[in-house]
């Protein structure tokens, strides 16, 4: 439940003696607005196959309680979607984003902001974003202003920049495109982390584990960006996550040109670890395989677990 | 005389610097020059600016898949699309890497081995809807941004405009002349500058510092093959012995320990097997999913390395 989640949350970011940014307010406000209840035959994660991927998005939020269940009325959203890649299959689909942005609107937020993207470049490549000229139009892109977060429980990385409406933000949804990386094997949700860092110094200090003039030369340690991924993950745990498998990399990830493999899927779910962990069949790995999955549920950001979630997979109506 | 020695050392001087790098030529103007300007491909004209992206600043163009690009020798890549008929566009990318060898590097991980071989600068693939080739210490990429028959048939184009403008080739590094010698595969073999590249051709490889000056690698249906080279043979049967202990010291890794050819075994869940041997300055790595006779395979391994059969006589 919204509720019990961002309690969790709370706790999480609340006990972070020197935390600099004012996250009181949302979390109060959210606390004191009435949450719908998540019904009981609720999935935590769904998985929707079609050939309408904006179909798709939409039926897989449904399916784990629509985005009612995540945006309030009158709450102030962030999508942090992967959309900053060029080539194809590095980006999530633009349809992807539109659906999920047009429910969040649908759901009566006040705001919603893109973390980042958003060009109309972007846009341009999907014909359908001219049918939804205004839910571009309403979204606004943030304007990447940061703040220098603690992270208690970090084991690589103890502070990060983080953007801004990433922290205030009344919900955060974390919208990533599952492809091959040549450094984690994998990317998702949890990667996705990244998006609203700044690369410099957190994102360089992730790959590198130290800035000039220590680092002396590029040297890419996959432990240690792996275990920053985990460690990014408990800045601010997603609301919601979906993770887009319809046009993918599987290799020379995560930039591209390589190998594309089509699934039509989309999924949703509320828990980065296991949304990562159900996705990394589609680029035919295990989740063990992935150090950055393990090392995230060992902070306990979340299960790898698949057996102890209900997960439901299907078509969209 | 004396300036006409000077103008002969000069000449001299500057054929060596051409030279460098395991190829011959250099490119020596602003790395812009070599995007096709209006009217050099039919069809094809430059959208937008030229970016060029130095250093650390390659992250702000492929945000986080930069870091092998960098463990290979990246210095600097130039970015220019092209607007085709009917709003096809094609993504050019020219990257320039440290040297010739650095190239061929970042040209392996870049094909897949499965696409049509282009006769196109030192050697080129067409892929399903991009192209990458290699020049002296450029790798060329060329993405349709769209799939569709038009858009791919203008890679070739473009490409043949950019490998005119570079005066510079490059040679296949030794140590992966040395691997395939008699007879590879078809396909690009890989070559290696550290452990993110070995780590992307051996998933074994996670994770373990190896500090290799350079390797190559080839994959075959039912094993890969790696020859890692070292500063001399001290270090590398150091890292041997380091690199056995910690993998064998892994969940679910079990030592054979030295086995009568003298190489190690480790064997991994799922019946994966790591057979590793000494040569000299190189480690040389089987690496089989399925369990295939890798001590048959060490050996011709071996042999086409190092000149020498499991029976001691030169080949």
């Amino acid at each position: 439940m919204t509720r019990d989640r961002t309690r969790r949350w709370f706790l999480r970011t609340g006990t972070a003696a020197g935390v600099s940014v004012g996250l009181g307010a949302p979390v109060i406000r959210e606390l004191l607005s009435p949450s719908p209840a998540l019904a009981a035959d609720n999935s935590d994660l769904a998985a929707v196959t079609g050939s309408d991927s904006f179909a798709n998005t939409v039926a897989a939020v449904d399916k784990i309680g629509g985005m009612s269940r995540f945006v309030n009325k009158n709450s102030r959203v962030v999508v942090n979607a992967n959309t900053s890649f060029k080539l194809p299959g590095s980006n999530v689909e633009p349809v992807v984003v539109l659906a999920t942005l047009k429910m969040c609107l649908d759901a009566g937020a006040s705001e919603v902001w893109l973390a980042k993207g958003g060009t109309p470049e972007y846009w341009g490549r999907t014909p359908r974003s001219s049918e939804f000229a205004q839910v571009i139009e309403t979204t606004k892109v943030s304007e990447r202003e940061f703040k220098i977060v603690e992270i208690p429980g970090a084991v690589a990385l103890k502070e990060a920049h983080v953007d801004t409406h990433v922290l205030e933000a009344d919900v955060y949804l974390n919208v990533s495109v599952v492809k091959n990386h040549a450094g984690t094997n994998f990317t998702g949700a949890l990667k996705n982390a990244m998006g609203p860092c700044p690369h410099q110094p957190t994102n360089s200090l992730c790959h590198f584990g130290s800035a000039p003039p220590e680092r002396d030369k590029f040297y890419a340690n996959v432990d240690h960006l792996s275990q920053s991924i985990a460690d990014l993950n408990l800045i601010r745990t997603p609301d919601l996550c979906i993770v887009d498998a319809t046009r993918y990399l599987i290799t020379n990830g995560p930039a591209g040109p390589g190998e594309l493999r089509t699934s039509e899927t989309v999924v949703a779910g509320t828990d980065p670890v296991a949304i990562d962990a159900y996705s990394t069949r589609f680029v035919d790995l295990r989740p063990e395989d992935v150090k950055m999955i393990g090392m995230a549920q060992k902070l306990g950001v979340g299960t790898a677990d698949l057996k102890q979630l209900r997960i439901e997979e299907g078509t969209a109506a | 005389m004396a300036r006409k020695i000077v103008l002969i050392a000069t000449v001299v001087a500057a054929a060596l610097t051409l030279t460098s790098c395991g190829g011959s030529g250099r490119h020596a103007g602003s790395i812009t020059e070599l995007a096709p300007t209006v009217g050099e491909v039919e069809g094809w004209a430059p959208a937008g600016t030229a970016e060029v992206f130095a250093g650390e600043d390659l992250f702000e163009l492929i945000n986080g898949g930069a870091e092998i690009y960098h463990e290979f020798g990246f210095e600097r890549v130039l970015s220019q699309d092209y607007a085709g008929a009917e709003q096809r566009s094609i993504a050019l990318e020219v990257f320039e890497m440290e040297d010739a060898a650095a190239a061929y590097g970042l040209y392996s991980f870049k094909s897949s081995g499965r696409g049509r071989p282009l006769e196109l600068g030192d050697d080129g693939m067409l892929e399903d809807y991009y192209l990458n080739f290699r020049k002296g210490r450029f790798v060329v990429t060329l993405t349709g941004m769209n799939t569709d028959e038009g858009t791919v048939r203008g890679l070739v184009p473009i490409g043949r405009a950019v490998a005119e403008k570079i005066r510079e080739r490059g040679d296949v590094p030794a140590i992966v002349t040395d691997l395939t010698a008699g007879g590879g595969k078809p396909g690009t073999p890989f070559y290696l500058r550290g452990e993110l590249a070995l780590a992307n051709v051996a998933p074994f490889a996670v994770g373990v510092r190896f500090g290799m000056t350079e390797g190559a690698a080839i994959r075959f249906d039912d094993h890969t093959e790696i020859v890692l080279r070292f500063t001399n043979a001290n270090r590398a049967r150091q890292t041997l012995e380091t690199v056995v202990e910690e993998l064998g010291a892994r969940s679910g890794w079990t030592t054979a320990g030295d086995v009568d050819d003298g190489s190690v075994v480790l064997a991994g869940e799922g019946g994966g097997r790591v057979r590793l041997a000494l040569a000299d300055e190189k480690i040389l790595v089987v690496v089989s999913e399925d369990g295939i006779d890798t001590k048959a395979t060490m050996s011709q391994l071996v042999a086409r390395v190092t000149g020498v059969t499991a029976e001691g006589e030169g080949q």
